[in-house]
């Protein structure tokens, strides 16, 4: 009793009342200097922050049973408090319980699932017995930077260790290519170009996948084909005499070589030796380019991207197999669209095809590294090079092997991003994860919901463990698909379009030109929710101000995503509350009982104010407010 | 002496009249001023679009004649630049205009003339003044000057046009300007924009014919395109393009007479181009706009309210009744003036005008008249309503002072500020509890004088205290009504109640203040002292909570609000109101303070409508200070 009472009293109503409004106030400094998500990690989502709010709610509860049982007369100071008590509890349950996700929408596409932003996912997937085996571990990493020695370690899952050793929530990724011969990508090539006196231009890795790599430094082209077959490398490493007006293909097969002039086979089929295999050169295109369907047709005569479409037939085959040759890309094929390789591989030389300059270089199985300089559109001879040979290419440029790596695999670091980069789209969270498989721990950096850093694999003697770092994804309960997207806006000024009508971009349907306050600027989404209790369609609109409820959820129109100024995407803010009805009901109470406190208290202050006029003349009278003064008569009754 | 002095007044009258119609030599601008046009997605009369222009152009609501400097109307100006410009000499086909006309381009079109040496652009850095080598006391350039100006960049030390440097920074992506480049590109970017109003890019004169939903049509394109029977089949613009031209020529011969008569079958002629090619070709709301504009009913209700004070003052120590007549008075007509402004800026936006700080500010204004008659009809004895009139005044006449922090042109309104219920409520309840407490201060601000000029314990002070009491409780229940619609429409429009944003934090704060203040004074924790300086300091977060969180703090969802400037005014009226307290406190506090005495004392019944007592016999049992 003594403890309610003194939680009950005045000084601690009005001392928790001003330490909330203290720090809640703090918090809007905070905000301010560091950023919205800055204040709710550390004033309004912390700790301190919630039990204040708890001194604050036991203060009222207090109030409120140090009253019982409730006077009439006290009504309204009892509503009052018990108003307030709730919006504090409601308010409470929202922070602890509320959440807060986005849906990013394409027209047309789905989701069954929002992120949460504020929260990291880790997701590892390894083999196990009985396939793959996932495991995901979420936690909040805050909205700074951790701070040097800063880890979070989750022990033990699945039979492997996961620590996340550093975290950055602004992160800039710096990529270096390592020798690996274990879990290499392909050849990796360092270059430096300089051009006239010396004067450097560029540095470049130059890398490769199965299909060749190229790079592009200013005005020049480099490019890095792996030869996967040793008969190739003669091919590649000379270009062929007189290959004729449509180009010359040479067939590698089992060691063995076929050289076929496109003019004279077009349309034949041409045995392989005896290996039991042939190849039909099935359609000559002068100037390839892709259509639909995977095919491609020509564009004219001239030769400016030649192309062949070929049928190998494989002895143990019936039917033909679809091939492609390009001169420009020699190792470009369809084997990747196929899932596997074709053991026939292909050569196609074409006089016609000018190369830009620059240089090509050949990597032969056996690791060995040659160069041909592109001088005046032409391949030159080809010459072996090695780590920290220079050769002209001409133009007056040179260039310089500063690296050569045979086999190389991808090494990401990420460093804490610049404060100007920060709002630029590739400066993203990352983590550096360790794992301990196997009692050896492997460290990777990992870039949050990044399609390319955002997944890595580790090849571990346990098999390939794929981890991913990604925000953390929380089910919606129903599936929300965009119809369509609209969107207004007064961005742009007139004079942009000098000369033009009004060019104001209007992309919406809605009326713009209506009265002043009628014009509906902003952002429309249509969209269709389906659920299990409703699988037919229903409509709904979301627009700007005006959101929808859903289940538990609130939909509002947060934004939306723009290529070349064009909305492609419709960004949607889905939150659950589940204080919001304790708010409403707590501030109906709060505002009944302030009504009633306003308005009873007036008549009886008149009618004494009345009498001390008539008895006391103009001297206040010496007596306690017992009628507004509630506590203290508690305290005298105590 | 009297008649001498009427027929005085009579003549300078006339005199003034005569020079007025003078000045602006017959010609009917008034019709251009109620010709409606499209600007930035509304549709308004052209009278505001010449306002608007000048005011972003000069930076000065005051519209002066070019050269002479004399005051012109803001219309005759827009259109007498718009006409005045030579490229509509040229030939259709030569009349290309340039996409981004900063310079050389201007004047390939057209010949400098007058306007182009009015010194019309501000430079309002000293050092851009310096780097543009301006007299001293020069704060002003004219367009043909910048467009000519060369300047000697730091960094380079080599001699350059001043528009090739802004052209540069303009261009240059990345990295933070400096003040210096900032205030330069806004420099040239005014220049921009002085040159497009010129060549009429930015004047949108007729509704597209091709659905009303497109842009409107612009009078440069208007005049530079070649109309034909396919593209104008009903030859309306053809129409208008010959009325345009004849209004031209009439100006620059100086024929008043065919002037108005081109105007007024030009006029005719866009209201049938709206009736046509416009979902709404009533005129009605534009000619509204212009009377609003001319009228300037809220500076009228603030000089009303101002004289309303000065004449109330005085009536309060002592009754006078003809001064409370006069003051009584001039406060209704503030009050009349204040309330039609309102109601009709409702009619021109066709919302309630509460959607941005100016707005806030006039409703504010609107507010504490209103509670102003409201407390005057319970109390009668002219405190309150000098209170409500210094502040109304303060609040209609602010805009004036400070047009740019406070811009009281209408706009069209983000999304979030059409929902209509909870929003008008929210605001216009958080308005009348802001003006309470603004009256609460006053009457805090009143006791502590009567602490000052009464050795003795004041009795007049007993009811100002139970006076600011009610008028807190009032403002209280107000500000609670106002957050409690604020959260709903927040949950209407953001899709969330409460969400700790700064805005609904200071509000917070301000309430759970004023609560802790009545709830101390209840539990008798503090007295007469402490209500009144407590009332002043309560309000700080009052103010906090509009001009803190809009005008410094910039964060939240409020950002409809956002503005810039002031913080040294408000810095002073704080320091001075600390000052003020601690100087009372000081004054009075060490008398006070050995009285010992009952926590709160009654309300001495007084005849209505009777003065203010200031002082009343000393009594033993006195009010403490703030706390016992």
């Amino acid at each position: 009793m003594l403890l309610i009472r003194l939680l009950a009293s005045t000084r601690v109503t009005i001392a928790a009342l001003v330490l909330l409004a203290a720090a809640a106030g703090i918090g809007t400094v905070v905000e301010a200097a560091w950023g919205r998500q800055f204040a709710v990690w550390y004033v309004y989502g912390a700790t301190w922050f919630l039990a204040l709010l708890g001194l604050v709610g036991l203060n009222l509860a207090a109030g409120i049973l140090i009253r019982f049982p409730w006077p009439v007369s006290a009504w309204s100071s009892v509503a009052m408090r018990a108003g307030m008590l709730m919006f504090v509890v409601g308010a409470a349950v929202t922070i602890v319980y509320g959440i807060e996700g986005q849906v990013v929408l394409r027209k047309g596409h789905d989701a069954e699932n929002m992120s949460v932003k504020s929260l990291c996912r880790l997701t590892v997937v390894r083999p196990s017995q009985r396939g793959q085996r996932s495991t995901q571990i979420t936690f909040a990493p805050g909205p700074v930077d951790w701070p040097e020695g800063r880890s979070l370690d989750f022990g033990v899952k699945d039979g492997f260790g996961v620590r996340v050793v550093k975290f950055l929530r602004h992160s800039r990724d710096r990529i270096e290519w390592v020798r690996d011969d274990a879990n290499f990508i392909g050849p990796a090539l360092q270059l430096t170009m300089t051009g006239n006196g010396n004067a450097p231009v560029g540095e470049e890795w130059l890398t490769s996948s199965v299909f060749g790599g190229e790079a592009v430094v200013g005005p020049t082209r480099f490019e890095l084909l792996p030869i996967p077959v040793e008969t190739m490398v003669a091919g590649f490493l000379k270009t062929p005499e007189n290959p004729g007006a449509s180009g010359s293909l040479s067939v590698h097969f089992q060691g063995r070589v076929e050289t076929l002039h496109v003019e004279d086979c077009l349309g034949k089929k041409i045995a392989i030796g005896s290996s039991g295999a042939a190849v039909e050169i099935a359609e000559y295109l002068a100037n390839a380019r892709p259509t639909s369907g995977g095919r491609f047709k020509s564009l004219g005569d001239k030769p400016k991207n030649p192309m062949l479409e070929l049928k190998v037939y494989l002895p143990d085959q019936k039917e033909p197999v679809r091939q492609i040759a390009f001169a420009r890309l020699p190792l470009m094929s369809l084997d990747g669209v196929r899932g596997y390789d074709l053991p026939v591989k292909f050569v196609y030389h074409h006089a016609g095809v000018a190369h830009a300059p620059g240089a090509r270089f050949l990597q032969s199985p056996d690791g060995k590294l040659y160069c041909r300089a592109v001088i005046d559109g032409a391949l030159s001879d080809a010459r072996e090079v090695t780590k920290g040979d220079r050769f002209a290419i001409g133009g007056g440029y040179e260039i310089a092997i500063r690296d050569y790596l045979p086999r190389a695999r991808q090494e990401i670091s990420c460093e804490s991003s610049p404060s100007a980069e920060r709002e630029s789209y590739s400066a993203g969270a990352a983590a550096l994860v360790e794992l301990t498989l196997g009692g050896q721990p492997r460290r990777l950096w990992l870039k949050q919901d990044d399609e390319q850093f955002g997944y890595r694999q580790l090849v571990t003697p346990q098999g390939v463990v794929t981890v991913a770092l990604e925000c953390d994804r929380r089910p919606l309960g129903f599936r929300i698909c965009l119809k369509s997207l609209d969107r207004k806006t007064e961005k742009r000024d007139a004079t942009e379009d000098a000369g033009q009508p009004n060019k104001e971009t209007v992309t919406g349907k809605a009326s713009v030109t209506g009265e002043a306050g009628s014009s509906d600027a902003g952002i429309v989404s249509l969209v269709d929710i389906t659920d299990a209790a409703h699988p037919n369609p229903a409509g709904y609109r979301i627009a700007t101000g005006q959101p929808i409820s859903y289940g538990r959820f609130r939909i509002c129109q947060e934004g939306c995503e723009e290529v070349q100024g064009h909305a492609s995407a419709s960004v949607l803010k889905v939150a659950t509350d589940p204080g919001l009805m304790i708010k409403y009901v707590g501030c109906i109470m709060l505002l009944a009982g302030l009504v009633g406190s306003t308005l009873m208290r007036r008549p009886r202050l008149r009618s004494r104010s009345v009498a001390v006029a008539q008895n006391i003349s103009a001297a206040d009278p010496p007596v306690v407010r017992r009628d507004v003064a509630p506590d203290m008569r508690i305290r005298r009754a105590a | 002496m009297q008649t001498n002095l009427i027929a005085t007044l009579v003549v300078g009258f006339a005199a003034a009249v005569q020079s007025f119609a003078a000045e602006r030599g017959n010609f009917d601008w008034n019709a251009w001023g109620h010709l409606v046009v499209q600007d930035k997605l509304r549709c308004k009369p052209l009278d505001t679009l010449a306002r608007e222009t000048w005011l972003d152009l000069t930076l000065s609501a005051r519209c002066s004649g070019p050269k002479t400097g004399a005051s012109m109307d803001c219309t005759q100006a827009y259109v007498s630049m718009l006409m005045e410009w030579s490229g509509w000499d040229r030939s259709p086909d030569k009349q290309g205009t340039p996409s981004r006309v900063w310079r050389g381009a201007y004047f390939q079109l057209h010949e400098p003339d007058r306007w182009d040496d009015t010194a019309l652009l501000p430079v309002d850095s000293s050092l851009l003044r310096e780097l543009l080598g301006l007299k001293r006391g020069r704060t002003h350039v004219s367009p043909r000057e910048l467009c000519t100006a060369k300047i000697t960049v730091s960094a380079t030390k080599e001699e350059e046009p001043f528009l090739n440097w802004a052209e540069e920074l303009d261009r240059r992506e990345g990295g933070e300007r400096t003040e210096l480049e900032q205030r330069a590109l806004d420099l040239a970017n005014s220049l921009r924009d002085y040159q497009s109003h010129r060549i009429g890019q930015r004047l949108f004169l007729v509704p597209a014919p091709d659905g009303p939903d497109k842009p409107w049509l612009s009078l440069a394109a208007l005049i530079s395109t070649e109309y034909s029977d396919a593209n104008d089949p009903g030859g309306h613009l053809r129409k208008v393009q010959q009325l345009l031209a004849g209004c031209r020529k009439a100006l620059l011969t100086n024929s008043s007479a065919d002037f108005n008569s081109e105007t007024a079958k030009l006029a005719v002629q866009l209201k049938q181009c709206r009736q046509l090619w416009s979902r709404d070709a009533s005129s009605f709301a534009a000619n509204l706009e212009v009377a609003f504009n001319r009228w300037h009913l809220f500076r009228m209700a603030g000089i009303c309210l101002a004289l309303a004070f000065a004449a109330t003052v005085p009536s309060i120590r002592s009754r006078r009744p003809a001064l409370v007549a006069v003051g009584t008075l001039l406060y209704s007509a503030g009050s009349i003036a204040a309330l039609v402004g309102f109601l009709m800026r409702s009619m021109i936006t066709g919302r309630l005008p509460v959607a941005n700080s100016y707005e806030f500010v006039i409703c504010f204004g609107l507010a504490a008249v209103l509670l102003g008659w409201l407390l005057e009809w319970s109390d009668r004895r002219r405190l309150v309503i000098s209170a409500a009139a210094a502040i109304a005044a303060v609040a209609f006449l602010l805009p004036e002072v400070v047009p740019v922090s406070l811009d009281g042109r209408i706009t069209t309104v983000a999304p979030i500020l059409r929902s209509g219920f909870w929003l008008s409520l929210h605001v216009t309840a958080t308005a009348l509890s802001f003006a309470a407490f603004a009256l609460s201060t006053a009457a805090g601000n009143i006791a502590l004088g009567f602490f000052l000029v009464s050795a003795r314990r004041p009795v007049g002070l007993s009811r100002l205290t139970a006076l600011n009491e009610r008028i807190m409780e009032l403002g209280l229940l107000l500000l609670v009504v106002g957050l409690i619609a604020g959260c709903a429409w927040a949950d209407n429009s953001w899709g969330r109640f409460w969400n700790w944003d700064p805005k609904e934090i200071w509000t917070l704060m301000a309430a759970a203040g004023y609560a802790s203040l009545l709830y101390a004074r209840r539990a008798g924790l503090v007295g007469h002292f402490g209500v009144a300086a407590l009332s002043i300091a309560c309000f700080a977060l009052v103010s906090a909570a509009w001009y803190g969180v809009n005008f410094l703090l910039h964060c939240g969802l409020h950002d409809y609000g956002f503005g810039e400037g002031g913080a040294a005014g408000v810095g002073a009226v704080l320091v001075l109101q600390i000052s003020y307290v601690a100087w009372v406190a000081f004054r009075s506090g060490g008398k006070l303070a050995r009285q010992a005495g009952p926590p709160i004392p009654a309300i001495p019944a007084q005849r209505p409508g009777a003065a203010w007592p200031m002082a009343e016999p000393t009594s033993r049992n006195t009010t403490p200070l703030i706390a016992r």
